[in-house]
């Protein structure tokens, strides 16, 4: 199963939510709250543990075809020193998320196989973009490909020649847009 | 207080999260916070700290996990309200 999430960075330091007590209290454990208190930078760990528990989100909700849900407390971030990849604890299940930060943006992500993860800037023409680079890496024409959203709002890739389905995820904030799609051959 | 001033109250505080703004013009109980009006997560939880403010009430976690229509807000405010 898959997850990814962007947070841009630029965008989200404008809203000083590392500063805001009772936010924090809404979204975090004690334990988060008191690494991101403690850190030399607690706006950017505010945002990569909220990036991690929404890319654990992602692929919990895939994995077990559960309702949208807005329960940041049921995630736990655990990262060690700091470092910048960690595991998402959730109910009996442990998601392990690849954390990528740089001075712009944050791009968080998860699965149990390979994936190819692609960040973007965002403008109107993101989704066509993605459908062009999803197209070469599964070496089919971009007219075969398209993405549905079901009834819990979780993305899928359609294949049409194939007559199959691939899960995608998919990302946006502020000025940045990401997606992840599984690595195989079609 | 009438469910249409709640309504009105909670459109005033949505506002400046939304992203798909068509979305407001259709502003009822099954307005849905993150499809109709494209509203992040992130800021879905700003929501929920504006709602307790405007309405002077608490919302704890198993209300917020489920907040994510404007019906879903506007029934945790009466029943909160009510429980005061």
């Amino acid at each position: 199963m898959i997850g990814n999430d962007i947070i841009d960075l630029k965008k989200a330091r404008g809203e000083r939510k590392a500063e805001n007590q009772r936010y924090i209290e809404k979204a975090f454990s004690p334990r988060e709250a008191a690494m991101i208190k403690n850190s030399e930078d607690p706006e950017a760990l505010f945002w990569q543990f909220w990036s991690m528990k929404e890319t654990a989100y992602k692929s919990h909700q895939r994995l077990f075809n559960l309702p949208q849900r807005l329960n940041p407390k049921s995630f736990e971030c655990i990262v060690e020193n700091n470092g910048e990849n960690g595991i998402v604890k959730v109910d009996l299940e442990s998601y392990s998320v690849q954390v990528n930060v740089t001075s712009n943006f944050i791009h968080c992500q998860t699965s149990k196989f390979d994936t190819y993860n692609k960040v973007y800037s965002y403008n109107s023409e993101s989704k066509q973009k993605m459908l062009l680079c999803i197209s070469e890496i599964y070496n089919l024409p971009a007219s075969e490909i398209s993405i549905f959203k079901d009834k819990l709002g979780i993305p899928h890739l359609n294949l049409n020649n194939l007559d199959k389905n691939l899960p995608v995820s998919i990302s946006h904030h502020g000025g940045f847009f990401s997606f992840c799609i599984p690595l195989i051959n079609c | 207080m009438s469910d249409n001033e709640i309504l009105d109250r909670l459109k005033k505080i949505v506002k400046p999260y939304v992203q798909r703004m068509e979305g407001l013009k259709d502003f009822q109980e099954s307005t849905d916070f993150l499809t109709d009006l494209q509203i992040n997560s992130a800021n879905l939880v700003d929501v929920v700290l504006d709602v307790e403010d405007e309405f002077d009430i608490e919302i704890d976690n198993d209300s917020m996990e489920g907040m994510l229509t404007v019906g879903d807000a506007k029934t945790i405010i009466r029943n909160k309200m009510s429980a005061k």
